[in-house]
């Protein structure tokens, strides 16, 4: 079953009088538990695309379903929303806000989605356990290294229970060891969960566990591989 | 989440809270201390205008301002007064003689205005004896030789004292010339600087032999009331229907000069209020602009994961009012001691010549007023402005699309 439906889709900026298409009649799916990986050189469009999926920025034309729900469509106020019950997002620079704990910075989607505090309680203890965060949950976003501020923005993107996870280069910032622990969590998260990913990166230690690899070059998907 | 956010952002630097709070109270507490020292001096002025100078109503014949004649006068105060007493809302009445003329002493001669008085009535009207210091003589009440009462003022410039022989001259009803010796029974001192160089108080039996007049013609029938000054007006058109050959006039009428010194302060107080505002509203731009640029990333982010305008536009909100009722409690609690203070002991101003030569008296010391509607006023205007200067940055910050903000 597809989540995501791609179809033509372009994204075109204008600089200095010159058109660039970051995204040029991009198509593809995305079938519920998969680990994607987008792959390509700098300024292939690989963040653009994410942005994109992720309701994020609008498209020049095309069409993204999530759902079969037409998110091309909507507008800034329906998208954010749309955002928070459906997308967790893992950017590069961590991007937790630094005056909240690490158990905190997880609890923050749920709260916006309303849920309990008894809930976010359970959930929030059951995410921390599994990224191996469990006792540092009282610390500061400035007190963790940055593969375990990483692991806690792995966490509070899945804590919403999102429909699929964007992640933009998330082991960029993170040393081979750091990144490894990384990748496990999220890959035990796929496995187990069957929670979809999505990402966007250079590192090789991620195609090495990706099920599909996506190859971008000036816009355009050059390649599709599905691996077994 | 929201609240806790806030609080948890306005710590993160405590500093910039710190000055915004600050700026706020200096705003608040400026401006208050300024508005009840106008508003106090003008409740002075006005006190002390009434409580010795013009009462709250006076009648006087209908052409006795025209040049002050001695022969315009009154005929039959004392049933007058009678008459007037009778009416609701007057507390007492004491007719008085009134001329201009000169004080001479062996030193120097002064121009005065004489005000022949009945000592006892008198008090019923001008507590006048209250503002004689110990040792400086009484109102009337002991004395051997025809007495006279004058202000402090006039004492030091005739170089007098108590028991100091003046003599007072002065125009008779006729035109004629009158002089006699009176001896200082009593000095008093007054806020009203101008009143007490120039008025000086004798019996009124006396100036009425020296000025020809018969036993109940007077110059003047002042009034008191029994409720505030500002009740003054309906009782004078009371008064006007009653006795249309009259001259009625309230305080206000006799003293003009006091209601335009009250709006010229009302308009320095409003252009005051408006520069605190100003100067508040800026320095909240120019902080808000600092604090939401800063986070603009965050911002960016929240909104990324699904935090909507409203709930990021409530957790600024939230910070600004959380500022807002801290800069309010804390300038609430320095205003109350620093009022109360000032009630009891009085701001010190230096007595300015300029404005005494006006005629509007001056004072001393200024009790400071602040009615319940004026700070109501300034804190309101102020938190408003505080709040309206803090959401246009707000607003600028929630137009930026999150992949934007988060680029930065």
């Amino acid at each position: 079953m597809n989540i995501i439906e791609i179809i033509n889709l372009e994204k075109h900026y204008s600089e200095a009088e010159l058109l660039i298409k970051a995204v040029n009649k991009v198509s593809f799916s995305v079938k519920k538990g998969e680990f994607i990986v987008i792959v390509g050189p700098s300024g292939s469009g690989k963040t653009t695309l994410l942005n994109l999926i992720g309701g994020l920025d609008s498209p020049t034309s095309g069409e993204i379903f999530v759902d079969g729900l037409a998110i091309h469509k909507m507008k800034q106020d329906q998208l954010t929303d749309f955002r928070l019950f459906n997308i967790g997002f893992v950017f590069q620079a961590y991007n937790l806000i630094p005056v909240l704990t690490a158990k905190e910075n997880i609890e923050l989607i749920m709260k916006l989605q309303g849920i309990s505090q008894k809930e976010c309680n359970k959930r929030t203890a059951a995410l921390l356990e599994v990224i191996g965060l469990s006792e540092r949950a009282d610390s500061k976003p400035s007190k963790l290294s940055g593969g375990q501020q990483q692991r806690v923005a792995v966490a509070r993107s899945i804590a919403s229970g999102p429909k699929f996870i964007l992640a933009d280069e998330p082991t960029a910032n993170l040393d081979s060891h750091s990144a490894e622990a990384l990748l496990d969590t999220m890959q035990k998260l796929n496995q187990n969960e069957g929670t979809t990913f999505i990402f966007s990166t250079h590192d090789p230690r991620i195609m090495k566990r990706a099920k599909r690899i996506i190859k971008l070059e000036d816009g355009k998907i050059i390649d599709d591989i599905t691996y077994n | 989440m929201i609240l806790k956010l806030a609080i948890i952002n306005l710590m993160r630097n405590k500093k910039r809270s710190f000055f915004v709070i600050a700026s706020i109270i200096v705003g608040i507490t400026g401006g208050l201390f300024g508005i009840s020292l106008a508003t106090g001096y003008v409740n002075q002025l006005v006190s002390s205008v009434i409580r010795y100078e013009t009462a709250d109503v006076l009648i006087h014949e209908n052409h006795f301002f025209d040049y002050m004649e001695p022969s315009a006068y009154i005929l039959n105060s004392d049933q007058l007064i009678k008459n007037i007493v009778s009416e609701k809302g007057i507390k007492a009445a004491t007719a008085r003689i009134k001329i201009n003329g000169f004080i001479r002493s062996a030193l120097t001669t002064a121009n005065v205005e004489i005000i022949g008085v009945d000592p006892k009535k008198e008090l019923l009207v001008f507590p006048i004896n209250e503002a004689i210091p110990a040792g400086k003589g009484n109102y009337f009440a002991d004395f051997t030789r025809t007495p006279i009462v004058i202000g402090s003022i006039l004492a030091d410039q005739l170089g007098a004292n108590i028991n100091s022989r003046l003599v007072i001259s002065g125009q008779t009803i006729n035109g004629d010339f009158f002089s006699s010796a009176f001896w200082v029974c009593g000095i008093y001192s007054i806020d009203n600087k101008h009143f007490e160089k120039k008025s000086v108080f004798i019996p009124i039996d006396e100036l009425a032999i020296l000025s020809g007049l018969k036993v109940d013609e007077v110059h003047e029938i002042a009034i008191s009331l029994e409720k505030n000054y500002q009740s003054s007006d309906q009782i004078v058109s009371e008064l006007e229907s009653a006795y249309p050959n009259l001259k009625i006039s309230s305080w206000s009428e006799i003293r003009p000069e006091i209601e335009v010194t009250k709006s010229y302060i009302n308009l320095t107080q409003n252009i005051l209020i408006t520069i605190i505002l100003f100067a508040i509203s800026l320095g909240i731009i120019n902080i808000m602009l600092l604090v939401v640029y800063e986070r603009k990333k965050e911002f960016g982010m929240l909104r990324a994961l699904g935090m909507n305008k409203v709930r990021i536009f409530q957790m600024i909100l939230s910070e600004i009012i959380i500022l807002l009722l801290l800069a309010l409690f804390i300038s609430t609690l320095i205003n109350y001691s620093v009022l109360s203070f000032f009630d009891q002991h009085g701001v010190p101003v230096w007595t300015v010549e300029d404005v005494n030569t006006l005629g509007l008296g001056t004072v001393e010391r200024i009790y400071p007023v602040l009615r319940w509607q004026q700070f109501s006023f300034v804190t309101g205007l102020i938190v408003v402005i505080s709040f309206l200067s803090s959401i246009i940055p707000t607003l600028r910050i929630l137009k930026i699309r999150p992949t934007e903000a988060m680029k930065n």
